[in-house]
């Protein structure tokens, strides 16, 4: 995990999209607010691919059910808002403990594609159960009051949705920041970085893998519980492996390396596509040539732009420190290769 | 996509269309002048319903050019508005929430994925924006998904079961196989064959679900019931499900779900394709229509007396064309006959059009008259039964739209 400096960035785009938000009207303030939600998910696909090596394309799939448990929740808690995106965290973590049971011991390859089977078996499950999910046509969310710290809050897409989304948004990512300042996710870096050693070492690579795939179940259950109370109808297209794919678009676009990068990446690409969309209809496609771009030029994604500007800072610096001392060229910094 | 027209574009389009065609219904206009109605309409122009998002698009287009080239709607010209689904439903509502919200249109012309339009309906109700929807899933205007600020000048799935039911138990025999898209479309439409086929004294012996993203369908074709007279196909890759049932060696005759030939151009079918059946809301020839308005209908849009646009050589999804034509005949009459001037009117405008029960036949009811149900607020109309014949789509029956009728579990008469 990098320094503040990604958490601050991050914080600047939530604090301009809340900004942009209440400024363009009322719109806006929705789109911005689902766009908030679909945030979690690629911060979901982040965690599971950076942190816990597996690259999930079913991390839509676990929004979608954390969507759905937060749908069937809502009566039973009375719109406690809490107590929904709890029932959302928990259903996402447990189904991604399930699937991480599966896929943990198999090669990236085989996870992907075993990823892959799972998402179009749940979207297949999902519209052969119609009573419980709507189907394709699917189901709304009951109209309860929703309310958190007993204030009420307006289902839908408005304001108070869109400051709730940016609130528990900048929280978690707060949160994930002070986790990777500790000895675990140093344990859990190692044991992505050469589990075979970490195991070695006595770490027990596998739980540390799958717990943090079960949190990055947990974060993409919270986007979906939160996503429930903005759209307020919930179809299974959100089980779909289409959903999942749009996933890895974002994540790939803002970063795929850091979940710092999520929220420039979900956003980027759906503000360009909702504009473009003003002027034509194939928007898909200007949308996989912006991703062919960053994938050619900057494949760490946009927060990789970062990394580039401090070796600029840094070799300027040592170039500056060169001519004071010798008066020349400073000579290439030397790598340690046990860093990275 | 958004069409957005400057104000001396749209002014002089107005101007230039009415130049060109007056003759319509055999009057000469005024050109409609003041302030636009807007109609928004949300259409799926990409995705996997984009093929008869083209026919629905293309019809809005050339039929609003004609109602202002016609006087407009109230003396006013109408203003098209179109957005793209993506037949994705999520994108759909976004799109709707655009409509409603920056474009303030007055009307909408909805989406025919019945996801997207139950979605949309609830929040345009909630908005006091009238939607009329193009799905054509009858749970759209069902309980708990009717709302008062929702028309449908379309059939739907229970209406085509009840009336073409009958005739094909008649035609094709008592016992039937159903292959279904296991979604809620399919699963509708096989729960209303069903009922219909019962009804007029068959049975299904079997129901065969076929998963929305299958790829082989052999494994489901093989457990079709072989011994069954007819077999009944809501699915949405029809063309492949039509020519892989003739490659397992099942001969039995084949009837397509509602408005299927409206999915893919019948010509497509080839071999496959001789003497499959198909339930529409219009033949495809004008030699199989009666009346005289849909040869000018064909003619604004530039289709030939076959049924196949002179511009892109596709053959008509008919069935789009009068859905769409019937919907802006319901917007033109209503606004019309009701007064309505802003979107403040639209409630009167709701209570008027359930005072009318009948729209006659005319240059926006190009097919017939339609009966309109003040309960649920559904439309009803004939039925064409067509049917693929030496490499046309020709007509074989028509239903009459009172044997179309099933009955309401709503009644929106008292919102």
């Amino acid at each position: 995990m990098k320094g503040p400096f990604e958490l601050l960035i991050a914080f600047a785009v939530l604090l301009a999209t809340l900004a942009a938000g209440y400024a363009l009207g009322e719109y806006w303030t929705g789109f911005l607010a689902r766009s908030v939600t679909w945030i979690f998910v690629a911060i979901s696909f982040t965690v599971a691919y950076a942190y816990a090596n597996v690259p999930s394309v079913a991390q839509a799939t676990l929004f979608g059910i954390g969507a759905y448990a937060a749908l069937w929740a809502a009566e039973p808690v009375a719109g406690n808002l809490l107590l929904l995106l709890l029932a959302g965290s928990l259903a996402g973590f447990i189904a991604a403990l399930l699937i991480g049971v599966l896929v943990m011991r198999m090669s990236r390859i085989g996870a992907s594609i075993a990823t892959i089977i799972i998402a179009v078996i749940a979207s297949l499950l999902g519209n052969a159960t119609v009573p419980l999910t709507g189907g394709a046509d699917g189901m709304a969310v009951p109209r309860v009051d929703f309310h958190v710290f007993g204030l009420p809050v307006a289902a839908g897409p408005n304001e108070t949705t869109l400051l709730l989304g940016v609130a528990v948004l900048a929280l978690l990512l707060g949160g994930i920041w002070l986790i990777s300042q500790t000895h675990t996710w140093r344990v859990i870096r190692a044991v992505q970085q050469n589990s075979m050693r970490a195991q070695v070492l006595g770490y027990a690579a596998v739980k540390y893998r799958l717990v943090v795939f079960g949190a990055s179940g947990a974060i993409a259950g919270i986007g979906g519980s939160l996503y429930a109370v903005v759209s307020q109808h919930l179809t299974t297209d959100l089980l779909s492996l289409f959903m999942s794919l749009k996933a890895i678009t974002w994540a790939a676009v803002g970063g795929v390396a850091t979940v710092f990068g999520g929220p420039i990446g979900v956003l980027l690409v759906q503000v360009f596509a909702e504009v473009l969309s003003r002027w034509t209809f194939r928007t898909d496609m200007f949308v996989g040539a912006l991703l062919v771009l960053v994938a050619l030029w900057l494949p760490g994604g946009l927060m990789s732009l970062l990394g580039r500007l401090e070796a600029i800072g840094r070799r300027d610096e040592g170039t500056l420190n060169g001519v004071s001392a010798v008066g020349g060229i400073a000579p290439k910094p030397k790598l340690r290769k046990d860093i990275k | 996509m958004t069409t957005k027209i400057s104000k001396r574009t749209f002014v002089s389009g107005v101007a230039a269309t009415a130049a060109l065609l007056p003759r319509f219904a055999g009057n000469v206009f005024a050109a409609p002048s003041g302030d636009p109605i807007v109609i928004g309409h949300q259409c799926e122009l990409t995705g996997w319903d984009a093929e008869t998002g083209y026919w629905r698009n293309l019809t809005a287009v050339k039929m609003t050019d004609w109602i202002n080239a016609n006087g407009g709607i109230a003396g006013r010209p109408v203003r098209l508005v179109t957005v793209d689904t993506k037949s994705d439903v999520d994108v759909g509502v976004n799109q709707l929430r655009y409509l409603m919200l920056e474009e303030n249109v007055d009307f909408i012309i909805g989406s025919e994925l019945s996801s997207i339009a139950i979605a949309c309906a609830k929040l345009a109700n909630e908005n006091k924006t009238l939607y009329m929807t193009m799905s054509t899933g009858a749970v759209t205007t069902s309980a708990p998904n009717a709302v008062p600020y929702q028309f449908r000048m379309t059939t739907n799935s229970a209406a085509e079961a009840i009336g073409a039911s009958q005739k094909y138990v008649d035609l094709v025999g008592d016992k039937w196989t159903i292959l279904y898209v296991d979604y809620a479309w399919g699963q509708s439409e096989r729960d209303w064959w069903t009922r219909g086929v019962e009804a007029a004294g068959g049975s299904v012996s079997n129901a065969v679900a076929l998963p929305m993203d299958a790829q082989d369908l052999f494994p489901y074709i093989g457990q079709l019931d072989r011994s069954a007279d007819g077999i009944y196909i809501p699915v949405l890759n029809a063309l492949q499900a039509l020519q892989t049932i003739r490659s397992a060696g099942l001969s039995q005759k084949i009837v397509l779900a509602g408005l299927s030939f409206s999915l893919f151009d019948f010509r497509e079918l080839r071999e496959a394709g001789e003497g499959v059946h198909g339930i529409e809301l219009a033949p495809v020839r004008l030699s199989d229509m009666e009346g005289t308005q849909m040869p000018l209908v064909y003619e604004a849009m530039g289709i030939d007396e076959n049924g196949i646009e002179s511009s892109s050589g596709k053959a008509v999804g008919a069935s789009m064309l009068v859905g769409i034509t019937q919907t802006l005949g319901f917007l033109k009459e209503n606004v019309e006959k009701s007064g309505w001037q802003t979107r403040e009117d639209t409630e009167a405008l709701i209570r008027h059009a359930q005072t009318v029960p009948t729209y006659p036949m005319g240059p926006l009811f190009p097919m017939g008259d339609v009966t309109l149900r003040p309960q649920d607020h559904q439309a009803f109309m004939d039925l064409y039964l067509l049917q693929v014949s030496g490499n046309e789509l020709v007509k074989s029956e028509r239903v009459p739209r009172d044997l179309t009728f099933y009955e309401p579990d709503v009644d929106l008469t008292t919102f």
